[in-house]
């Protein structure tokens, strides 16, 4: 009998761990039901998907953070920062510094700069002991200005290839799906993975059990600054240019993806690919409301935050479920 | 009334604050002396290009006047300039330039830099306070709607068998004034016309990748359109990208062509009215906003802070009533062709606003040395 009830309770957690994949099931009906052009061919989900890409990559870069028990604010800024950073040593606009010419260097440069960012970020927090939330939006706001002394226009005349990157549909979302698949398996199946769920579970157990706490919290925020520079590489291929804005605003919907996804605010708790799902719905939901002729341009931002509302109540009342269910004790 | 009699008290106080100068003991806030010798400017500096022409042509021409300006960045913070209208109010400047980013949050550092003394004129962007003596710039309002006029004109050539024309309008920060009067304009235009269908207006939120993700997604879903309208120059290249991404964009007068009109000129936006991907984009004389109302601002200082040195509203001035003096910056002869003419004298928010003329780009006009974006590319 208690096995019985075990395997219920089983069943009811692995759908609460995966829950972003039937609300999203349910709001693809919806949108087919009601706002049907958004999904008309295969082109729909191929833009939608390419225009999730670069947020898709901050996601990834935040999920890894809440998943050990931080977070990042920087993210957004290091993607405009390295952007515009190597846009204008590449780039041949009049404004431009336009000191190297090959993409591969400009490759090189933006994953470096990312790179670096986060690396200080993940010393200042790990060595210097720095709050996260002090440290991160010191670097949110030294390199969104750091942007803005670089240049205020429009970076143009950048290599071609370092453009196709993130400006051909297919490959920017291939991108987007292997770093997802990567981070997927490598936090599921490898040591360093674990060790990320066991940091943001407890650091102090985790530190008793012999993680070097520190190095994996610096690892975290180096690979946290690639992936947001890599978002930054892909948003600059988008768009075609460096515009001066760019990454500003996006960390809120970074942790709103997150979120909706499944990724615990509090550390340990989560899967990557559910973060994807996060990523997918609120490019659908966004794309349906724009193109729901019922739903004018005024309400679109309210509608969306009652979005995410819906998701925070729903992650709530699994989060009490599942309490509830592991203080049975029949799992 | 009320407003009748603060002007006379501050009249009052200016020919006060002038009469201790001449007598050469004054001292205070603002400077204190009936020369325009040092101005404060508050701006935001995160819009690209657009400000960067509008901050620099006010360094170019208070260098030209030898009048020291120090530029103050606001982020975009109405607190952050409220603080720097203070400073400046509380400093040695004779007198202050706004572009207010909050219509009404920095009026009360306004009205009390007013009251001290120290005149604020406005630029690009109205303030609230009915105090102060002027404001410089041109309707967001008449741009939309001018921006309709272009394409239904540029609609009747390139689709003139057709009963409807379908549109999009791509509407910048909700919220924001500049962009819902940009896309009210437009759209009581585009009312008035039975032929044009307004089909949606989208969110583009005033930036580049937003418009074309928007756009290109909606084009997907649902089918060409003939006109997309742009309430600024980042969303308009953004629909520009959105078209090429689709397969869609093609010049002026080709089979399939959708027909673009958009606010701004830009470095961008220029070249492609050229090669007539853009059919017109209605551009402001920003790089006159600036001297327009530093030109006042002096005869303002000099008269003892006296409003009557500014146009009568509803007068029209033009370049034989307003000599601004060109001069050589940036490899051009700037200011040399009065594109703000005619300036319509008006009343907005209680004090009078110099409201300039638009200049609208076409292929005829896109190269010309007048237009900002050809002068800071």
């Amino acid at each position: 009998m208690s096995s019985r009830f075990g395997d219920t309770d089983d069943a009811v957690l692995t759908l609460l761990d995966n829950m972003i994949w039937p609300i999203l099931g349910l709001v693809i009906l919806g949108v087919l039901v009601f706002v049907p052009q958004t999904l008309r061919n295969v082109r729909s989900v191929q833009l939608l998907l390419w225009a999730a890409v670069p947020l898709g990559l901050l996601v990834l870069a935040e999920s890894l953070c809440l998943l050990s028990g931080h977070f990042d604010l920087s993210i957004g800024s290091i993607a405009g920062f390295s952007a515009m950073f190597t846009g204008m040593l590449l780039g041949t606009c009049p404004s431009c510094w336009n000191v190297v010419s090959s993409p591969w260097i400009g490759f090189g440069i933006i994953l470096g700069a990312g790179a670096l960012i986060g690396l200080a970020n993940g010393v200042m927090i790990a060595r210097v002991g720095l709050n996260p939330f002090l440290q991160t939006l010191a670097f949110l706001i030294i390199f969104e200005g750091a942007k803005t002394a670089m240049q205020t226009q429009p970076v143009t005349g950048l290599p071609a290839l370092y453009l196709d990157i993130g400006g051909t549909p297919n490959f920017a979302i291939g991108v987007l799906l292997v770093a997802f698949l990567a981070f997927g398996l490598l936090m599921r199946f490898s040591r360093f993975g674990q060790a990320v769920y066991a940091l943001g579970s407890s650091e102090k157990s985790a530190r008793e059990v012999g993680i070097d706490t520190s190095r994996l919290i610096i690892v975290i925020y180096t690979i946290s600054g690639v992936l947001s520079a890599i978002a930054g590489l892909m948003l600059t291929g988008f768009v075609g240019v460096v515009p001066p804005l760019i990454g500003e605003g996006l960390v809120f919907q970074a942790f709103a993806g997150a979120v909706i996804g499944g990724i615990s605010l509090f550390g340990g708790r989560g899967k990557i690919t559910g973060a994807l799902g996060g990523v997918i719905l609120i490019q659908l939901v966004q794309s349906a409301l724009n193109n729901s002729t019922a739903v004018g341009a005024t309400e679109i931002q309210m509608i969306n935050g009652f979005v995410l509302l819906v998701a925070i109540l729903l992650y709530s009342t699994q989060s009490k479920i599942r309490s509830r269910i592991l203080a049975s004790g029949s799992v | 009334m009320v407003d009748t009699n603060r002007r006379s008290f501050l009249k009052a106080t200016g020919a006060a604050v002038s009469a201790t100068a001449i007598a050469g003991c004054s001292a205070g806030p603002g400077g204190g002396s009936n020369t325009l010798e040092k101005v404060g400017m508050s701006a935001y500096v995160r819009g690209g290009s657009w400000i960067t022409a509008y901050i620099e042509a006010a360094e170019f021409y208070a260098e030209d006047l030898g009048i020291e300006l120090e530029v103050r960045p606001n982020q975009q913070s109405a607190q952050k300039q409220v603080q720097d209208i203070r400073d400046f109010t509380n400093g040695d400047h004779d007198a202050i330039l706004v572009g207010v980013w909050s219509t009404g949050a920095a009026e009360g550092a306004i009205n009390q830099a007013m009251e001290q003394g120290t005149p604020v004129f406005a630029t690009n962007a109205d303030t609230s306070s009915s105090e102060i003596p002027l404001y410089v710039g041109f309707s967001n309002y008449d741009g939309g709607a001018s921006s309709a006029e272009q394409m239904v004109a540029a609609l009747e050539e390139q689709y003139p068998d057709k009963d409807t024309w379908r549109v999009l309008n791509v509407r910048g920060v909700q919220g924001n004034q500049s962009a819902n009067q940009r896309s009210q304009g437009f759209l009581d235009v585009m009312a008035e016309n039975d032929r044009v269908e307004v089909v949606q207006t989208l969110n583009g939120e005033y930036a580049r990748d937003v418009a074309q993700s928007t756009v290109q997604q909606w084009i997907n879903a649902n089918g060409r359109v003939d006109g997309i309208y742009s309430g600024n120059l980042s969303m308009g290249l953004g629909v520009v990208q959105a078209l090429r991404n689709q397969d869609i964009l093609v010049p002026k007068g080709e089979d399939g062509h959708v027909v673009l009109t958009q606010m701004d000129g830009s470095p961008e936006v220029n070249p492609l009215v050229g090669e007539g991907m853009i059919d017109a984009a209605v551009d402001q004389p920003n790089y006159f906003y600036n001297p327009i109302a530093m030109q006042y601002m002096k005869q303002y200082v000099e008269a003892g802070n006296d409003d009557s040195v500014i146009p009568e509203v509803d007068s029209e001035v033009t370049a034989d009533d307003l000599t601004i003096e060109s001069g050589q910056h940036k490899g051009v002869e700037m200011w040399s062709e009065p594109i703000w003419e005619p300036g319509i004298m008006r009343e907005q928010n209680g004090h009078p606003w110099f409201r300039t003329n638009s200049v609208v780009i076409t292929q005829e006009n896109y190269d010309q040395p007048f237009l900002w974006g050809n002068v800071w590319g």
